[in-house]
């Protein structure tokens, strides 16, 4: 059942989000953003995105990002997200919009491979300006399923170790803010920081934080 | 089309769903089970915690304790020290506890450094028929800055020590040993093999963080071993205190203030390839005893009692004659 629930979430959820967005009243004339970020997200991490906006019963952005961490082995460790963010409510220039991931992520060492699939829930409230932007983000990343499969080190240490699907694997709230200011009328520098908390009382990751630095590449549609 | 999505859909779910679902909570799936869940498992009972506890040779004989590193690593990497129950050396092995395959502890049980001291205390009490019989502690890494740190409380009390590569017996040298050997450089393989797998698990249980601290080695950051020590199980919660214990209380730290009434000769050990420690280190460190005998084994990184045993036991061999 938790597997159905699992999966059915991650399949509602497929549509992924570019990190910080300005939602200002131009939205409805933007076509579609790239971005491209580097920052510290349980790693130091580079991240490429894209993304299009849509209209529905809402203006949606969908979006598709894939972000990987330093280290010698660039495509041993990964995550992939697909989501979509939505303006939820607006009075003037303060927007209240909602995002909502589905994450796919690998990671191996010498001792084991992890393949995990997770979804993400976002809320962002903040002050939208046509150029610039400044917003208050909180979050939660939830681990939802995690396969394992050891290496032959961790076999002979413990030879009854179990390789298999996990559930549940875990989960992370964070708090924090965001900025972007355009640089001229397609490229928007941008900056997020914020501390993050395991669920419930678990134990905080060994680095509780995250920060990023990106730049988004708006294209806008043709307006008469 | 919908037909076909929706048929696609049914299908995944339903291959996903006849995979069998585990938990990083369950005994035994991920991490072996301890002494409390599995009776078959040598243990003893010492101030109300099971152990897990091993000797070798005969009783009557001089008691050498291997104490194991960590907080949280157990004793499976000081297994060559049972050779030396072929000369006449009753050895003894136990895991401290939250580690190995002991009783696990609430967070609670790890709260100050005396709880060691006066567990190491009551291991030597289980085991020392008549306080005539010689006792000498053979401490690796925080084993050897536990046996210090006994040494320190009852300097009189022990025959002989045996230290190989103690971080240090005060904080700042402990602080210095741990910057020069675990340095994390933001952009490597292995900092990120450190940090990234906490996105994937969390937990505050014994079993999940118990793997998870398995899974934090994967870097190998023991400096100067090609291999990897061979361990049961590591204690989470245990090194996780521990450690904040240390950070939060570096007074707790200084095991030097008695040593200098701790007159026999001490066996002090360095390795010739890691890099982070060197005599330069060992000169520091052991300098708090009166009367040392530094030696530096060959072909090995930190782990000495593993890797280094070939040219570390004939060391020992030769301390034991000089001073039982």
């Amino acid at each position: 059942m938790k597997t159905i629930l699992s999966i059915i979430i991650i399949v509602v959820a497929n549509f992924v989000s570019a990190q910080s967005v300005n939602w200002s009243t131009e939205k409805n004339v933007r076509k579609s953003i790239t971005y491209s970020s580097f920052g510290f997200d349980h790693g130091a991490t580079l991240q490429i995105g894209h993304g299009r906006y849509i209209e529905l019963f809402k203006p949606l952005l969908v979006t598709a990002d894939f972000s990987i961490p330093m280290g010698n082995d660039l495509l041993d460790d990964f995550k992939t997200r697909l989501g979509v963010q939505i303006p939820i409510y607006q009075i003037d220039h303060f927007h209240l919009t909602a995002r909502l991931n589905a994450i796919f992520r690998r990671h191996e060492t010498k001792l084991v491979r992890m393949i995990n699939f997770g979804s993400e829930i976002n809320i962002t409230m903040g002050y939208h300006k046509n150029t610039w932007h400044i917003a208050g983000e909180f979050g939660f990343d939830k681990s939802i399923s995690t396969h394992l499969k050891h290496s032959s080190v961790m076999v002979e240490n413990y030879p009854s170790i179990t390789d298999g699907w996990f559930i549940p694997s875990g989960g992370h709230s964070y708090m924090g803010i965001q900025s972007g200011k355009f640089i001229s009328s397609q490229i928007e520098l941008n900056i997020r920081l914020g501390i993050t908390n395991a669920q419930f009382n678990d134990e905080n990751s060994l680095i509780p934080f995250y920060t990023q630095i990106g730049v988004n590449y708006t294209l806008f549609k043709k307006t008469k | 089309m919908k037909f076909k999505i929706l048929s696609l859909l049914a299908f995944t779910l339903l291959v996903l769903n006849s995979c069998k679902e585990l938990s990083f909570e369950s005994d035994g799936v991920l991490v072996p089970l301890t002494v409390m869940e599995d009776n078959s498992i040598p243990s003893i009972t010492v101030n109300g915690v099971k152990l897990h506890s091993e000797t070798y040779g005969d009783p009557s004989d001089p008691i050498l304790i291997a104490i194991h590193g960590g907080p949280g690593a157990d004793y499976r990497g000081m297994l060559n020290f049972k050779e030396l129950a072929n000369d006449k050396m009753y050895v003894v092995f136990y895991d401290q506890r939250g580690s190995g395959l002991s009783q696990r502890l609430d967070k609670d049980g790890y709260s100050e450094v005396q709880v060691y001291i006066d567990e190491l205390h009551g291991v030597i009490q289980h085991y020392r028929q008549d306080s005539m019989q010689p006792v000498v502690l053979a401490g690796h890494s925080w084993g050897a800055m536990l046996a210090t740190a006994y040494i320190n409380q009852y300097p009189n009390e022990i025959s002989g020590v045996i230290l190989a590569e103690p971080g240090g017996f005060t904080w700042p040298q402990t602080e210095t040993y741990f910057e020069n050997s675990r340095k994390l450089e933001l952009f490597s393989e292995l900092t990120n093999d450190y940090v990234y797998q906490d996105q994937f698990i969390t937990g505050s249980d014994h079993n999940t963080l118990d793997y998870k601290l398995a899974l934090s080695t994967a870097g190998d950051v023991s400096t100067g071993d090609i291999g990897r020590v061979p361990y049961w199980r590591y204690g989470g919660i245990c090194n996780i205190t521990s450690i904040k214990l240390a950070i939060d209380n570096p007074d707790q730290m200084d095991f030097t203030e008695n040593l200098k009434d701790h007159t026999s000769k001490v066996l002090f050990a360095y390795s010739e390839f890691n890099a982070a420690y060197g005599r330069d280190h060992a000169n520091v460190v052991s300098s708090a005893y009166p009367n040392i005998e530094l030696v530096e084994i060959k072909n090995c990184g930190h782990e000495i009692p593993h890797f280094g045993w070939n040219n570390f036991y004939p060391a020992i061999k030769d301390y034991l004659t000089q001073i039982l």
